[in-house]
Protein backbone atom coordinates (compact mmCIF):
# COMPACT_ATOMS: atom_id res chain seq x y z
CA UNK A 1 0.00 0.00 0.00
CA UNK A 2 1.59 3.27 -1.04
CA UNK A 3 -0.44 6.36 -1.73
CA UNK A 4 2.14 6.92 -4.64
CA UNK A 5 0.76 4.07 -6.42
CA UNK A 6 -2.94 4.17 -5.24
CA UNK A 7 -4.82 5.54 -8.56
CA UNK A 8 -6.66 8.74 -7.19
CA UNK A 9 -8.55 9.60 -9.99
CA UNK A 10 -11.46 10.96 -9.14
CA UNK A 11 -10.44 11.68 -5.54
CA UNK A 12 -10.93 15.27 -4.53
CA UNK A 13 -8.97 13.94 -1.04
CA UNK A 14 -5.43 15.56 -1.44
CA UNK A 15 -3.09 16.28 1.65
CA UNK A 16 -3.37 20.22 0.89
CA UNK A 17 -7.27 19.84 0.10
CA UNK A 18 -9.17 23.04 1.15
CA UNK A 19 -10.39 21.86 4.82
CA UNK A 20 -14.21 20.92 4.63
CA UNK A 21 -15.25 19.38 8.10
CA UNK A 22 -17.86 16.97 7.44
CA UNK A 23 -21.82 17.57 7.76
CA UNK A 24 -22.17 16.05 11.50
CA UNK A 25 -19.41 18.99 12.19
CA UNK A 26 -21.01 21.90 11.53
CA UNK A 27 -23.90 21.03 14.32
CA UNK A 28 -21.52 20.33 17.16
CA UNK A 29 -19.17 23.25 18.81
CA UNK A 30 -16.52 24.43 16.85
CA UNK A 31 -14.16 24.65 19.93
CA UNK A 32 -14.18 20.35 20.31
CA UNK A 33 -14.45 19.65 16.56
CA UNK A 34 -10.92 19.16 14.91
CA UNK A 35 -10.47 18.56 10.51
CA UNK A 36 -8.62 15.48 10.37
CA UNK A 37 -6.97 15.13 7.02
CA UNK A 38 -4.88 12.61 8.23
CA UNK A 39 -8.11 10.83 9.06
CA UNK A 40 -9.49 10.87 5.76
CA UNK A 41 -6.00 9.90 4.41
CA UNK A 42 -5.44 6.72 6.62
CA UNK A 43 -8.99 5.72 5.28
CA UNK A 44 -8.14 6.51 1.91
CA UNK A 45 -5.15 4.03 2.06
CA UNK A 46 -7.36 0.87 4.22
CA UNK A 47 -10.52 1.58 1.69
CA UNK A 48 -9.03 -1.72 -0.23
CA UNK A 49 -8.44 -3.38 2.53
CA UNK A 50 -11.79 -6.25 3.48
CA UNK A 51 -12.62 -5.95 7.02
CA UNK A 52 -8.74 -4.41 7.71
CA UNK A 53 -8.02 -5.03 11.36
CA UNK A 54 -7.72 -1.52 12.99
CA UNK A 55 -6.11 -0.85 16.38
CA UNK A 56 -7.06 2.01 18.61
CA UNK A 57 -4.30 3.35 20.99
CA UNK A 58 -6.64 5.48 22.61
CA UNK A 59 -10.15 5.53 25.03
CA UNK A 60 -12.86 3.63 23.98
CA UNK A 61 -15.65 5.92 22.45
CA UNK A 62 -19.53 4.44 20.92
CA UNK A 63 -19.13 6.62 17.79
CA UNK A 64 -15.66 5.51 16.90
CA UNK A 65 -16.02 1.88 17.16
CA UNK A 66 -19.65 2.32 14.81
CA UNK A 67 -17.61 4.27 12.67
CA UNK A 68 -15.28 1.71 11.79
CA UNK A 69 -17.16 -1.18 12.05
CA UNK A 70 -19.67 0.18 9.71
CA UNK A 71 -16.94 0.67 7.40
CA UNK A 72 -16.35 -3.04 7.78
CA UNK A 73 -13.03 -2.80 9.39
CA UNK A 74 -12.81 -4.99 12.85
CA UNK A 75 -11.54 -2.35 15.62
CA UNK A 76 -9.41 -3.67 18.38
CA UNK A 77 -8.92 -0.64 21.06
CA UNK A 78 -6.16 -0.50 23.67
CA UNK A 79 -5.62 3.01 26.16
CA UNK A 80 -2.26 2.64 26.34
CA UNK A 81 -1.18 5.90 27.75
CA UNK A 82 -3.52 5.24 30.93
CA UNK A 83 -2.32 1.56 30.85
CA UNK A 84 0.75 2.94 31.47
CA UNK A 85 0.09 5.59 34.00
CA UNK A 86 -2.20 2.73 35.89
CA UNK A 87 0.87 0.52 35.83
CA UNK A 88 3.71 3.42 37.01
CA UNK A 89 1.04 3.30 39.75
CA UNK A 90 1.20 0.01 40.45
CA UNK A 91 4.71 -0.05 40.50
CA UNK A 92 5.26 2.81 43.03
CA UNK A 93 2.78 1.35 45.04
CA UNK A 94 4.51 -1.92 45.46
CA UNK A 95 8.00 0.19 46.07
CA UNK A 96 5.82 2.11 48.62
CA UNK A 97 5.19 -1.04 50.49
CA UNK A 98 8.19 -2.38 50.34
CA UNK A 99 10.63 -2.79 53.09
CA UNK A 100 13.18 -0.09 54.00
CA UNK A 101 16.24 -0.19 52.60
CA UNK A 102 14.70 -2.74 50.34
CA UNK A 103 16.44 -1.80 47.16
CA UNK A 104 15.98 -5.44 45.21
CA UNK A 105 12.55 -4.09 43.85
CA UNK A 106 14.23 -0.80 42.40
CA UNK A 107 14.17 -0.54 38.49
CA UNK A 108 14.93 1.25 36.26
CA UNK A 109 12.87 3.27 33.38
CA UNK A 110 14.44 0.95 31.10
CA UNK A 111 13.17 -2.17 32.77
CA UNK A 112 9.82 -0.57 33.64
CA UNK A 113 9.34 0.14 29.82
CA UNK A 114 10.26 -3.82 29.59
CA UNK A 115 8.00 -4.98 32.03
CA UNK A 116 5.31 -2.93 30.77
CA UNK A 117 5.38 -4.41 27.20
CA UNK A 118 5.26 -7.85 28.56
CA UNK A 119 1.30 -6.98 28.82
CA UNK A 120 0.95 -3.90 26.93
CA UNK A 121 0.75 -4.27 22.93
CA UNK A 122 0.32 -8.41 23.04
CA UNK A 123 -1.00 -9.07 19.05
CA UNK A 124 0.40 -11.51 16.83
CA UNK A 125 2.66 -10.79 14.29
CA UNK A 126 1.60 -8.84 10.88
CA UNK A 127 -1.64 -7.99 12.62
CA UNK A 128 -3.27 -4.99 11.78
CA UNK A 129 -3.56 -2.77 9.03
CA UNK A 130 -3.97 0.42 10.86
CA UNK A 131 -3.00 2.39 14.08
CA UNK A 132 -4.47 5.45 15.41
CA UNK A 133 -2.19 7.29 18.22
CA UNK A 134 -3.32 10.70 18.84
CA UNK A 135 -1.88 12.24 21.55
CA UNK A 136 -0.04 9.30 22.76
CA UNK A 137 3.91 9.51 21.74
CA UNK A 138 4.20 12.95 22.74
CA UNK A 139 3.23 11.64 25.81
CA UNK A 140 5.09 8.64 26.76
CA UNK A 141 8.39 8.25 28.79
CA UNK A 142 11.32 8.31 26.98
CA UNK A 143 12.91 5.39 27.92
CA UNK A 144 9.04 3.60 26.77
CA UNK A 145 8.68 5.39 23.21
CA UNK A 146 11.49 3.32 21.16
CA UNK A 147 9.56 0.26 22.47
CA UNK A 148 6.63 0.96 21.39
CA UNK A 149 7.53 2.25 18.40
CA UNK A 150 9.16 -1.17 17.91
CA UNK A 151 6.06 -3.53 19.08
CA UNK A 152 3.68 -0.93 16.60
CA UNK A 153 5.35 -1.73 13.74
CA UNK A 154 6.08 -5.73 14.72
CA UNK A 155 2.33 -5.66 15.14
CA UNK A 156 1.51 -4.12 11.80
CA UNK A 157 1.25 -5.60 8.75
CA UNK A 158 3.63 -4.26 5.71
CA UNK A 159 1.80 -1.81 4.01
CA UNK A 160 -0.35 -0.88 7.35
CA UNK A 161 -0.50 2.63 7.71
CA UNK A 162 -0.18 4.69 11.38
CA UNK A 163 -1.80 8.16 11.99
CA UNK A 164 -0.40 9.67 15.01
CA UNK A 165 -0.56 13.15 16.60
CA UNK A 166 1.86 15.67 17.72
CA UNK A 167 1.72 19.16 19.12
CA UNK A 168 3.98 22.03 18.12
CA UNK A 169 3.87 23.81 21.34
CA UNK A 170 2.56 22.38 24.94
CA UNK A 171 -1.31 21.75 25.12
CA UNK A 172 -3.12 23.68 27.25
CA UNK A 173 -5.20 20.80 28.51
CA UNK A 174 -5.56 16.70 27.79
CA UNK A 175 -8.08 15.68 25.30
CA UNK A 176 -9.26 12.12 23.97
CA UNK A 177 -10.19 11.86 20.40
CA UNK A 178 -13.69 10.38 18.80
CA UNK A 179 -14.42 10.11 15.30
CA UNK A 180 -17.14 11.79 14.20
CA UNK A 181 -16.90 11.34 10.67
CA UNK A 182 -14.28 10.64 7.92
CA UNK A 183 -12.24 13.62 8.82
CA UNK A 184 -13.76 15.19 11.46
CA UNK A 185 -12.77 14.35 15.16
CA UNK A 186 -14.49 15.37 18.27
CA UNK A 187 -11.74 16.14 21.15
CA UNK A 188 -12.84 15.64 24.73
CA UNK A 189 -11.62 17.36 27.26
CA UNK A 190 -10.42 14.78 30.12
CA UNK A 191 -8.65 15.19 33.50
CA UNK A 192 -4.80 15.13 32.88
CA UNK A 193 -3.92 11.87 32.40
CA UNK A 194 -0.45 12.73 31.62
CA UNK A 195 1.97 15.29 31.48
CA UNK A 196 3.10 16.11 27.93
CA UNK A 197 6.40 15.04 28.09
CA UNK A 198 8.04 17.07 25.20
CA UNK A 199 7.38 18.90 21.18
CA UNK A 200 8.87 16.80 18.96
CA UNK A 201 10.61 18.44 15.52
CA UNK A 202 9.31 17.16 12.25
CA UNK A 203 13.10 15.48 11.92
CA UNK A 204 12.56 13.69 15.72
CA UNK A 205 9.33 12.32 14.70
CA UNK A 206 11.02 10.76 11.33
CA UNK A 207 13.71 9.19 13.70
CA UNK A 208 11.08 7.37 15.85
CA UNK A 209 9.33 6.33 13.39
CA UNK A 210 12.41 4.80 11.43
CA UNK A 211 11.67 1.98 10.65
CA UNK A 212 8.95 2.78 8.31
CA UNK A 213 9.69 3.62 5.00
CA UNK A 214 6.91 6.43 4.27
CA UNK A 215 5.27 9.23 5.58
CA UNK A 216 3.51 12.11 5.39
CA UNK A 217 2.30 15.00 7.72
CA UNK A 218 -0.04 17.52 7.95
CA UNK A 219 -0.57 20.60 10.03
CA UNK A 220 -3.77 21.42 11.71
CA UNK A 221 -4.59 25.07 12.35
CA UNK A 222 -4.18 24.74 15.63
CA UNK A 223 -0.74 23.46 14.84
CA UNK A 224 -1.08 20.04 15.75
CA UNK A 225 0.47 17.81 13.26
CA UNK A 226 -1.02 14.35 11.77
CA UNK A 227 2.01 12.16 10.82
CA UNK A 228 0.62 9.15 8.19
CA UNK A 229 3.53 6.10 7.89
CA UNK A 230 3.71 3.15 6.42
CA UNK A 231 5.28 0.09 6.91
CA UNK B 1 -31.33 -0.12 18.17
CA UNK B 2 -30.59 1.29 21.30
CA UNK B 3 -33.95 3.26 22.66
CA UNK B 4 -32.30 4.50 25.73
CA UNK B 5 -30.78 8.04 25.59
CA UNK B 6 -30.49 8.42 29.82
CA UNK B 7 -29.53 5.88 32.48
CA UNK B 8 -31.89 5.70 35.13
CA UNK B 9 -29.95 5.00 38.25
CA UNK B 10 -31.11 1.66 40.28
CA UNK B 11 -31.83 2.05 43.55
CA UNK B 12 -32.37 -1.52 44.74
CA UNK B 13 -29.82 -3.78 45.70
CA UNK B 14 -28.71 -5.97 42.39
CA UNK B 15 -31.06 -4.02 40.29
CA UNK B 16 -28.91 -2.43 37.35
CA UNK B 17 -29.07 0.83 35.13
CA UNK B 18 -32.06 0.48 33.70
CA UNK B 19 -34.13 0.89 30.20
CA UNK B 20 -36.99 2.30 30.12
CA UNK B 21 -39.28 0.41 32.39
CA UNK B 22 -41.03 -2.86 31.06
CA UNK B 23 -44.92 -3.41 31.91
CA UNK B 24 -45.60 -5.73 34.09
CA UNK B 25 -47.92 -7.62 31.67
CA UNK B 26 -44.54 -8.80 29.81
CA UNK B 27 -43.31 -10.26 32.87
CA UNK B 28 -44.23 -14.03 33.88
CA UNK B 29 -45.68 -14.27 37.44
CA UNK B 30 -44.43 -18.17 37.79
CA UNK B 31 -40.95 -18.01 39.41
CA UNK B 32 -38.00 -19.94 38.02
CA UNK B 33 -36.24 -21.34 40.68
CA UNK B 34 -32.74 -19.84 41.27
CA UNK B 35 -29.27 -20.88 40.09
CA UNK B 36 -28.07 -23.63 41.52
CA UNK B 37 -24.90 -21.44 43.18
CA UNK B 38 -25.25 -19.40 46.43
CA UNK B 39 -27.11 -16.43 45.32
CA UNK B 40 -29.95 -14.11 46.66
CA UNK B 41 -33.05 -13.73 45.25
CA UNK B 42 -34.33 -10.68 44.30
CA UNK B 43 -37.75 -10.29 44.25
CA UNK B 44 -39.53 -10.09 40.75
CA UNK B 45 -41.13 -6.89 41.18
CA UNK B 46 -38.46 -4.31 41.67
CA UNK B 47 -36.54 -6.16 38.75
CA UNK B 48 -39.42 -5.60 36.31
CA UNK B 49 -38.32 -2.17 36.22
CA UNK B 50 -34.57 -2.41 35.95
CA UNK B 51 -35.01 -5.73 33.41
CA UNK B 52 -36.52 -3.80 30.73
CA UNK B 53 -36.67 -5.28 27.06
CA UNK B 54 -36.19 -4.38 23.42
CA UNK B 55 -39.29 -5.47 21.08
CA UNK B 56 -39.10 -8.41 19.26
CA UNK B 57 -35.82 -10.05 20.37
CA UNK B 58 -34.32 -12.27 22.50
CA UNK B 59 -35.24 -9.95 25.12
CA UNK B 60 -38.82 -11.30 25.25
CA UNK B 61 -37.67 -14.42 26.21
CA UNK B 62 -35.28 -12.26 28.75
CA UNK B 63 -38.26 -10.58 29.69
CA UNK B 64 -40.59 -13.16 30.75
CA UNK B 65 -37.91 -14.72 33.13
CA UNK B 66 -38.63 -13.55 36.52
CA UNK B 67 -35.96 -14.85 38.60
CA UNK B 68 -32.76 -12.61 39.71
CA UNK B 69 -30.21 -14.32 40.92
CA UNK B 70 -27.38 -12.08 42.70
CA UNK B 71 -24.16 -12.69 43.96
CA UNK B 72 -23.53 -10.13 46.08
CA UNK B 73 -20.78 -8.32 47.45
CA UNK B 74 -17.83 -10.27 49.49
CA UNK B 75 -19.09 -13.22 47.85
CA UNK B 76 -16.13 -15.01 45.63
CA UNK B 77 -17.36 -18.36 43.51
CA UNK B 78 -15.29 -20.27 41.47
CA UNK B 79 -16.71 -22.44 38.62
CA UNK B 80 -18.45 -22.32 36.00
CA UNK B 81 -22.53 -20.62 36.36
CA UNK B 82 -25.09 -21.40 34.09
CA UNK B 83 -28.93 -21.18 34.58
CA UNK B 84 -32.32 -19.81 32.88
CA UNK B 85 -32.87 -16.54 34.93
CA UNK B 86 -31.38 -13.05 35.56
CA UNK B 87 -27.98 -12.84 36.92
CA UNK B 88 -26.42 -9.85 39.29
CA UNK B 89 -22.71 -9.82 39.79
CA UNK B 90 -22.01 -7.64 42.96
CA UNK B 91 -19.15 -10.16 44.28
CA UNK B 92 -16.48 -11.43 42.32
CA UNK B 93 -16.60 -14.53 40.13
CA UNK B 94 -14.16 -17.08 38.32
CA UNK B 95 -15.70 -19.42 35.97
CA UNK B 96 -17.43 -19.00 32.67
CA UNK B 97 -20.93 -17.65 33.13
CA UNK B 98 -23.78 -19.16 30.60
CA UNK B 99 -27.21 -17.87 30.88
CA UNK B 100 -29.72 -19.26 28.18
CA UNK B 101 -31.83 -16.66 28.83
CA UNK B 102 -31.50 -13.80 30.78
CA UNK B 103 -29.44 -10.82 31.45
CA UNK B 104 -25.89 -11.08 33.28
CA UNK B 105 -25.14 -7.62 34.75
CA UNK B 106 -21.84 -6.96 36.39
CA UNK B 107 -22.32 -4.18 38.58
CA UNK B 108 -19.94 -1.39 39.75
CA UNK B 109 -18.38 -3.72 42.67
CA UNK B 110 -19.15 -7.03 40.39
CA UNK B 111 -15.75 -8.44 38.96
CA UNK B 112 -15.77 -11.17 36.54
CA UNK B 113 -12.71 -13.43 35.60
CA UNK B 114 -13.80 -15.54 33.08
CA UNK B 115 -16.10 -15.67 29.59
CA UNK B 116 -20.04 -14.41 29.89
CA UNK B 117 -22.35 -15.61 27.61
CA UNK B 118 -25.78 -14.90 27.25
CA UNK B 119 -28.58 -12.96 25.40
CA UNK B 120 -28.03 -9.44 27.06
CA UNK B 121 -24.66 -8.41 29.00
CA UNK B 122 -24.44 -5.23 30.75
CA UNK B 123 -21.39 -4.23 32.70
CA UNK B 124 -20.69 -1.38 35.37
CA UNK B 125 -17.65 -3.06 37.44
CA UNK B 126 -14.49 -5.09 36.24
CA UNK B 127 -14.65 -8.61 33.71
CA UNK B 128 -11.74 -10.09 32.26
CA UNK B 129 -12.71 -12.42 30.01
CA UNK B 130 -14.77 -12.56 26.32
CA UNK B 131 -18.26 -10.86 26.60
CA UNK B 132 -20.24 -12.91 23.71
CA UNK B 133 -24.01 -11.80 23.78
CA UNK B 134 -26.82 -13.29 21.54
CA UNK B 135 -28.42 -9.54 21.64
CA UNK B 136 -26.85 -6.79 23.20
CA UNK B 137 -23.97 -5.59 25.22
CA UNK B 138 -23.40 -2.19 27.30
CA UNK B 139 -20.88 -1.18 28.86
CA UNK B 140 -21.55 1.34 31.58
CA UNK B 141 -19.03 4.64 32.11
CA UNK B 142 -17.36 2.37 35.16
CA UNK B 143 -17.04 -0.51 33.62
CA UNK B 144 -13.27 -1.78 32.60
CA UNK B 145 -13.54 -4.84 30.47
CA UNK B 146 -10.61 -7.14 28.80
CA UNK B 147 -11.37 -9.03 26.51
CA UNK B 148 -13.29 -9.16 23.15
CA UNK B 149 -17.02 -8.24 22.55
CA UNK B 150 -19.11 -10.55 20.35
CA UNK B 151 -22.78 -9.10 19.60
CA UNK B 152 -25.27 -7.69 17.40
CA UNK B 153 -25.50 -4.39 19.22
CA UNK B 154 -23.23 -2.45 21.90
CA UNK B 155 -23.69 0.71 23.66
CA UNK B 156 -20.42 2.35 24.94
CA UNK B 157 -20.79 5.03 27.63
CA UNK B 158 -18.15 7.79 27.83
CA UNK B 159 -16.01 6.85 30.41
CA UNK B 160 -15.81 3.22 29.68
CA UNK B 161 -12.40 1.45 29.77
CA UNK B 162 -11.42 -1.42 27.19
CA UNK B 163 -9.12 -3.26 25.99
CA UNK B 164 -10.15 -5.87 22.90
CA UNK B 165 -11.76 -6.27 19.64
CA UNK B 166 -15.35 -5.64 19.21
CA UNK B 167 -16.80 -7.87 16.42
CA UNK B 168 -20.95 -7.53 15.27
CA UNK B 169 -22.72 -10.51 14.29
CA UNK B 170 -25.53 -10.52 12.32
CA UNK B 171 -29.03 -12.25 12.97
CA UNK B 172 -28.91 -16.43 11.71
CA UNK B 173 -25.39 -16.64 11.80
CA UNK B 174 -23.28 -19.62 13.87
CA UNK B 175 -21.84 -17.10 16.08
CA UNK B 176 -25.24 -15.68 16.73
CA UNK B 177 -26.48 -18.81 18.45
CA UNK B 178 -26.64 -18.84 22.22
CA UNK B 179 -23.79 -21.80 21.84
CA UNK B 180 -22.17 -18.92 20.16
CA UNK B 181 -19.67 -22.01 18.47
CA UNK B 182 -19.37 -21.08 14.72
CA UNK B 183 -16.68 -17.85 13.79
CA UNK B 184 -17.86 -14.47 13.92
CA UNK B 185 -19.54 -12.66 11.18
CA UNK B 186 -18.36 -8.78 11.24
CA UNK B 187 -20.36 -6.41 10.68
CA UNK B 188 -18.21 -6.00 7.38
CA UNK B 189 -20.83 -7.80 5.42
CA UNK B 190 -24.11 -6.31 7.14
CA UNK B 191 -23.34 -2.99 8.50
CA UNK B 192 -27.44 -2.89 9.11
CA UNK B 193 -26.66 -4.83 12.04
CA UNK B 194 -24.87 -2.41 13.82
CA UNK B 195 -26.38 -0.14 15.78
CA UNK B 196 -26.29 3.60 13.46
CA UNK B 197 -24.42 6.33 15.50
CA UNK B 198 -25.81 9.70 15.78
CA UNK B 199 -22.67 10.58 14.23
CA UNK B 200 -21.72 8.77 11.62
CA UNK B 201 -22.51 9.94 8.39
CA UNK B 202 -19.47 9.79 6.38
CA UNK B 203 -19.23 8.62 3.07
CA UNK B 204 -17.35 4.99 2.88
CA UNK B 205 -14.03 4.93 1.87
CA UNK B 206 -13.14 4.83 -1.78
CA UNK B 207 -12.86 1.59 -3.53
Amino acid sequence: MDWTAKNRLGSTATARAPVKPGPEAATAASTNIRVSNGLKEFLWLLSDERQGKILDLGAVFQSTVMFFIEKGFRLSTEDLLRSWKEFLHAEEETLRSAAVGDENGRVSQGMLAGKFLDTALQYPEDHFHGVLAWDLFDYLDAELLPRVMERIYTVMRPGGAVLASFHSRAPERFNRYKVVDSQTLELVPTPTLAVHARVFQNREILDIFGKFRSSKTFVGRDQVREALLLK
Amino acid sequence: MWRKTEEVKPTSPGAVAAEPAATASNLNSSATPPAAISTTSVPAAPVASAFASTPATASDVAAAITTVSTISAGLKIRGDISGNCHLVVEGETHGKIHLANGRVTVATSGRVNADIEAPEIEIEGNVQGNLHARDNVRLGPASHVQGSVLTRRIRIEDGARFRGKVEMTRPGSAADSSGGKGSPVTAAASPVNAEKPKTAAAAAPRS
